[in-house]
């Protein structure tokens, strides 16, 4: 074996700290001003446009993950920020490095969730010419960011990035986009760094008369309900409407972002509305004379038919953001700005709506969830709710998109509404294990369960090496119906049963798959392995798989089909 | 129906396209687009727009235009300059400012 070249000075030069004489480029300033700014982590991948940053991380305060796919870094970017309420970064090359973020950004973008991206670009120069590795993507996320800047200037690197966490994390957050040329990087820069992080501006003080509105028209109403959305948490007013839903009595239903914000287990709320929702919630919602609407945006997955949602009732709407007021129902009461605030203002004294309360409660004891499925095969709901309750308070759940994960949002318990980070708004496929991924590295403590299926795993299952790589305290549960089943369940109700393009009857076997990985894994097949399993996955300190093989028949219930209003819900 | 919208933007890169992007994926046509010379990092935008459809309301693009970083002020001819400046002020609070 020929002896390789010593390369002690080369392990040196990488590991021994930046001498005070170093030169010091726009890479430089965009590290320092990112730890200056108290971010500890950032996900991403390495290539062509970005190296200058790879290089000035070395020595850095910062943590880079280094996921296996960009997409994966946006993912676990944005569960990092829904847990801590502050910017995940996420951090990639030109072109491809790009565009694959694009799914990432979209997804913090729909539900509006703090996020920086950083992005190398080819040099200035070489813009607009069709490079390698050229992209616009300063351009091509323009619909789907809330802000999206080019650094020209190696000077300004920390101004700008500075201003972009301000924006991203203000008022309705969102993700924001920093080009970074390659040529400003390598720029030799001096900045001034921003002396500390600058806190976001909080939303604006409803004013007394809209107040004041609001609360005639809850003192009016006879049926109240509140309808609360992601705005909630987001708007740091969880306590708020805790605290409201208490002194009120009102029966309150929440979207799927707004799980979690309503304590689980008050009596008066009726669990999630909308296509998946329960009939207790979607029927209160058919009958109500007043909805509160907090921090939701009346999405139609929420709604079904929109002008039948709530068609006998007036509208107090209260969000963050003004341009959603009136977007698709017009509201007879606005408070736009800090909910928490409106909330803790409204005091409506004593609401004779003791009749409709029992109504709602008493619906909600009749048309709870039924857990008691024949047979000896595993039933995913109960193996979902028997998980959460275990898990406790400390659970987190990462969602991916399917049956699963309207099965996670009807039968699992969220102390917290960062208990339950789900793709909602982008519905967005392999969201769950780079999810989960970067809430367990925020929360090692947490009992993060990535919940997945047979046709969300694939989409980045290569992030298990990121899982293994790290030693990531994250659970997988898996639940494989060979299907798409959510597809196949339209299909079977609404395609006339053209069961198209959904089997999986090929899929690997995923327990030897995790192995491959270097990763934990196990098989469940009946209904008595339940128990041992969930136990087995509560109490596992690194990455843990459980691969469940659940009936490709099982359906979610209640459905409310497109195009149909909420209270002509199909059940099983 | 012919709306006309007038919009203070500030010369930032991708302002403009931001805003047409907007307009556009919002459900409106744009029928006239005038820009006018910048004056202090700022210039003013005149457009004629056309909903899609019947359901698109004015005063909801005029909120979503409103909550762009670069645009400083968003009015029709019939709200006056010292309302609309009231009313960009308003949305500033309700969405994040901009230094």
């Amino acid at each position: 074996m020929t002896a390789l070249p010593a390369n002690d000075s080369l392990t040196e030069a990488k590991t021994a700290p930046a001498p005070k004489t170093a030169k010091q480029t726009g890479a430089h300033a965009v590290v320092r001003t990112l730890e200056a700014l108290g971010v500890e982590r950032v996900f991403g991948y390495p290539g062509g446009a970005i190296m200058p940053v790879y290089d000035a991380l070395t020595g850095s305060s910062l943590q880079h993950i280094l996921v296996r796919h960009e997409q994966a870094a946006a993912f676990a970017a944005d569960a990092q920020a829904r847990i801590t309420g502050k910017a995940g970064v996420c951090l990639a090359t030109s072109g491809p490095g790009a565009t694959n973020l694009l799914t990432g950004i979209a997804n913090a973008y729909m539900d509006s969730v703090p996020m920086i991206i950083l992005t190398g670009q080819v040099p200035s120069g070489l813009m607009g010419t069709d490079a390698f590795q050229e992209v616009d993507v300063f351009g091509m996320s323009m619909p789907v960011v809330k802000h999206s800047i080019i650094i020209r200037d190696p000077m300004r690197i920390p101004e700008m990035i500075a201003e972009a966490f301000e924006i991203a994390e203000g008022g309705r957050p969102g993700p924001v986009l920093i080009d970074l040329p390659k040529d400003v990087l390598q720029a030799e820069a001096y900045p001034t760094l921003p002396p500390e992080p600058r806190p976001a501006a909080g939303p604006s003080r409803a004013s007394d008369a809209d107040v004041a509105a609001a609360t005639a028209l809850l003192t009016q109403s006879k049926r109240p309900v509140l309808y609360i959305g992601g705005g909630v948490a987001l708007g740091r007013a969880v306590d708020a409407v805790r605290d409201f839903m208490g002194r009120t009595g009102i029966p309150a239903v929440a979207t799927l972002k707004g799980l979690g914000c309503p304590h689980p287990d008050a009596e008066n709320f009726l669990g999630m509305l909308g296509m998946h929702g329960g009939r207790a919630a979607n029927v209160a919602v058919d009958e109500c004379d007043l909805l509160v609407c907090c921090g939701a945006r009346f999405d139609d997955r929420a709604t079904g038919r929109l002008d039948s949602f709530a068609k006998g009732a007036r509208i107090i709407h209260m969000d963050a953001d003004i341009a959603e007021i009136g977007k698709l129902r017009a509201a007879d009461a606005a408070i736009a700005g800090d909910i928490a605030d409106a909330l803790a203002r409204m005091d409506p004294g004593y609401l004779d709506i003791d009749p409709w309360r029992e109504t709602c409660r008493e619906r909600k004891a009749r048309h709870a969830f039924r857990y008691d499925a024949p047979g000896n095969g595993v039933f995913a709901p109960a193996m979902l709710k028997e998980l959460s309750e275990a898990a406790g308070d400390d659970f987190i759940a990462a969602c991916d998109v399917g049956q699963h994960q309207m099965w996670v949002a009807q039968h699992c318990r969220f102390a917290r509404p960062e208990s339950h980070l789900t793709s909602a708004g982008l519905g967005a496929m392999g969201y769950g294990l780079p999810a989960g991924i970067g809430a367990a590295m925020e929360r090692p403590d947490a009992k993060v369960v990535t919940i997945s299926g047979d046709g969300s795993i694939m989409m980045n299952i290569q992030e298990l090496a990121t899982a293994r790589r790290y030693s990531v305290p994250i659970r997988i549960l898996l639940l494989d119906n060979a299907s798409l089943g959510l597809v196949r369940q339209w299909q079977e109700y609404f395609f006339d049963q053209n069961f198209s393009e959904i089997d999986l009857y090929d899929n690997p076997d995923f327990a030897e798959v995790a192995h491959a990985f270097g990763i934990e894994a196990f098989t469940v097949h009946s209904r008595d392995e339940v128990p041992g399993a969930i136990d087995r996955l509560l109490n596992a300190r690194g990455p843990i798989l459980a691969h469940v093989l659940i009936d490709p028949r099982e359906n979610v219930w209640p459905l409310v089909p497109p195009g149909a209003s909420n209270a002509d819900m199909m059940e099983d | 129906m012919l709306n006309t919208l007038i919009i203070e933007l500030a010369e930032a890169e991708g302002a403009l396209m931001r805003l047409i992007g907007l307009v556009e994926r919002r459900g409106y046509m744009i029928g006239t687009l005038d820009k006018s010379e910048a004056r202090e990092g700022q210039s003013t935008i005149t457009l004629q727009v056309t909903p899609r459809d019947a359901a698109r309301q004015l005063d909801v693009l005029i909120r979503q235009i409103g909550r762009l970083m670069d645009v400083r002020a968003v009015f029709t001819p019939e709200i006056a300059a010292a309302e609309a400046a009231h009313a960009s002020y308003h949305w500033r609070q309700a969405c994040p400012p901009r230094n």
